[in-house]
């Protein structure tokens, strides 16, 4: 061939080139850009057929996405079989004449497909960074007159130049893809913590005699704890000062905000309970959505059983029974309710839960409220006793937490522990509610300082002022 | 020898007796290993009865008690029985406070434990 003629089909093949590559540009979508790079090879190659394979590293193996009908389906096989696998592992072109005359190649998919393959050239693509993203591979070249020959020195040359385009774009619409997948599942997530918020009490009961508060901070975007608090069932005109405010500063955790609110009554309109009101706190083993998940039901349980005016033991007992079938044989929920009057006995119920600390301002010590049962989901028909403390007094501050306060670490590993926490109690006790709580929760920040918060964190504040 | 590093079993007919190699099951990935590793001992290696001895265990979250309890049902399901033994006095109290201690028979020694199993004739016990 002249010099002329060299020169002047140099430059068509280079159009056709700079054709697809507008073409790429205008297709985001992973499984439409392969189809069109497939058919635009052929073309260009003058070659019988095609294909793109993409590297999946984390299951190294080689992929595609072919289309089917209305869509695509995904093949897959090992990143290191076939000549595809050898230019995806060594980086190398493969150039032959006679596929079935290499060891390398694999014929299974001749097999299924009845093609013949007869001349390859195959060769790594790759991204912005060099790194090998995916194969591409023109099979069987047609001479100009048709009849099937070989690839040759142009050829190469000619699919180097395609294939140094088609790397770049396919890597950045796999990365869309995959950006795309985390995006959704990301916004889900967020749907999940909104709805979990909403589940979060409203507002603390404001009540003559006794002073609430709590906080609940997540270390995922949702978690496994609960708090909660039941109102007396019956009876009219109950008015809730309404409203939540933030704690005030950040909390440290992993990935999204945690929630974390310290609910603390508003000033607004008091009003008289007919009856008594549950504090309850549980907690789901594990955290995260599953936890999360469950923690849902376990409030609707709980909910409906306060409703039927249903005894705090009676309410574990069944709630257990309940819940048991639902649960996997290795998860389970403890849970501690406390039905509180002002002036009359706290009655309550721990199941398998962390011993609330009570405070006792006149004696000026402490004292343990401990489990009345197994925790729950774990035993059809597990019993339950009710357990009993006196009447808080004035300057009495009861404080039920969920371990993750026991167990959050600093930076050198250490637990923040029981005596730590008793401390803030003991340091706070003639403050307000709130005002304990904002003690041990920034006293909890303090310590734990830049460590990412492990486990959820909740408690409740009950105070006689 | 069981195979896994974490466990390590002498085998008394369908009982065995689980040295835990672990000293912290705080974390995630080695729960979900040791819970693999026991299931195996009653799934596929044929013990019915098993004494797990915590003497090597320093720490450990509940979320490795839940995964105790899926082991206690499951050798349930098996008829057969479990007990733990030389748990360190501060984790006897995570299970005490979630009253997995009247469920789970802790033991002070392997002897106490593997004769609380033998006694136990092949069944349902409570």
């Amino acid at each position: 061939m002249s010099a002329g003629r060299d020169d002047a089909r140099r430059l068509e093949d280079l159009s056709k080139v700079l054709e697809v590559t507008r073409a790429m540009a205008a297709k985001q979508e992973l499984g439409e850009l392969l189809t069109m790079l497939v058919h635009s090879t052929s073309e260009v190659m003058d070659a019988e057929r095609s294909s793109l394979f993409l590297v999946d590293r984390e299951r190294d193996e080689l992929w595609s996405k072919v289309a089917e009908g209305d869509g695509f389906t995904e093949i897959r096989f090992p990143a290191s079989k076939g000549l595809a696998g050898h230019a995806a592992t060594t980086g190398e072109v493969v150039r032959i004449a006679d596929a079935y005359d290499d060891e390398r190649f694999n014929q299974e998919v001749d097999r299924k497909t009845g093609f013949r393959t007869r001349s390859v050239l195959c060769m790594p693509l790759r991204d912005h960074d060099g790194q090998i993203v995916g194969v591409i591979q023109a099979l069987n070249k047609r001479s100009p007159g048709g009849e099937p020959t070989g690839f040759t020195d142009y050829d190469e040359w000619l699919l180097g130049a395609l294939a140094a385009q088609a790397g770049v774009s396919l890597s950045q619409a796999a990365l869309l893809e995959h950006f795309i997948e985390k995006r959704r599942m990301e916004r889900d997530l967020e749907v999940a913590r909104s709805i979990q918020q909403g589940l979060l009490p409203a507002e603390s009961p404001e009540v003559e005699g006794l002073e609430f508060a709590w906080h609940f901070s997540s270390c995922d975007e949702t978690g496994g704890d609960y708090v909660d608090f039941l109102l007396p069932t019956g009876g009219a005109g109950i008015e809730c000062a309404s409203g939540r405010h933030g704690l005030g500063g950040p909390q440290k955790s992993a990935g999204a905000a945690p929630l974390s609110t310290c609910g603390a009554p508003m000033p607004g309109r008091k009003h008289r309970p007919d009856g008594t009101i549950g504090a309850v706190i549980a907690d789901v083993s594990g955290h995260g959505l599953p936890a999360a998940l469950i923690m849902s039901a376990v409030r609707a349980t709980v909910h409906a059983l306060w409703n039927e005016g249903l005894g705090p033991e009676r309410i574990a007992a069944t709630a257990n029974d309940l819940l048991e079938p639902d649960l996997s044989p290795d998860r389970f929920v403890t849970m501690f309710l406390a039905g509180i009057r002002p002036g009359e006995r706290v009655e309550y119920v721990s199941a398998g839960h962390e011993p609330p600390v009570l405070w006792r301002a006149r004696a000026s010590e402490f004292e343990s409220l401990g489990p009345t049962g197994l925790v729950l989901g774990m035993l059809q028909g597990s019993e339950y006793g009710r357990g009993g403390a006196d009447a808080l007094e004035s300057g009495d501050v009861l404080v039920v937490t969920t371990d993750g306060v026991f167990e959050a670490r600093d930076a050198s590993d250490e637990m923040f522990g029981r005596e730590r926490l008793r401390e803030c109690v003991r340091r706070s006790a003639g403050m307000s509610a709130r005002a304990v709580a904002e003690e041990i929760a920034s006293t909890l920040s303090d310590f734990v300082g830049d460590s990412l918060q492990g486990d959820d964190i909740t408690f409740i504040v009950v105070r006689a002022p | 020898m069981a195979k896994g590093g974490m466990l390590m079993v002498t085998r008394h007919g369908d009982l065995g007796v689980v040295s835990i190699q672990q000293k912290q099951f705080l974390n995630d990935e080695v729960i979900n290993r040791f819970a693999e590793e026991a299931m195996d001992l009653i799934e596929s290696q044929g013990y019915a009865k098993l004494v797990l001895d915590f003497a090597n265990v320093e720490y450990l979250s509940s979320k490795m008690l839940g995964k105790l309890m899926a082991l206690y049902k499951r050798v349930q399901a098996e008829k057969g029985g479990l007990a733990l033994c030389n748990v360190r006095k501060d984790l006897r109290e995570v299970f005490e406070v979630t009253q997995l201690d009247t469920v789970l028979n802790l033991h002070a020694d392997q002897g106490k434990a593997i004769k609380s199993l033998e006694q136990k004739k092949r069944g349902w016990f409570r």
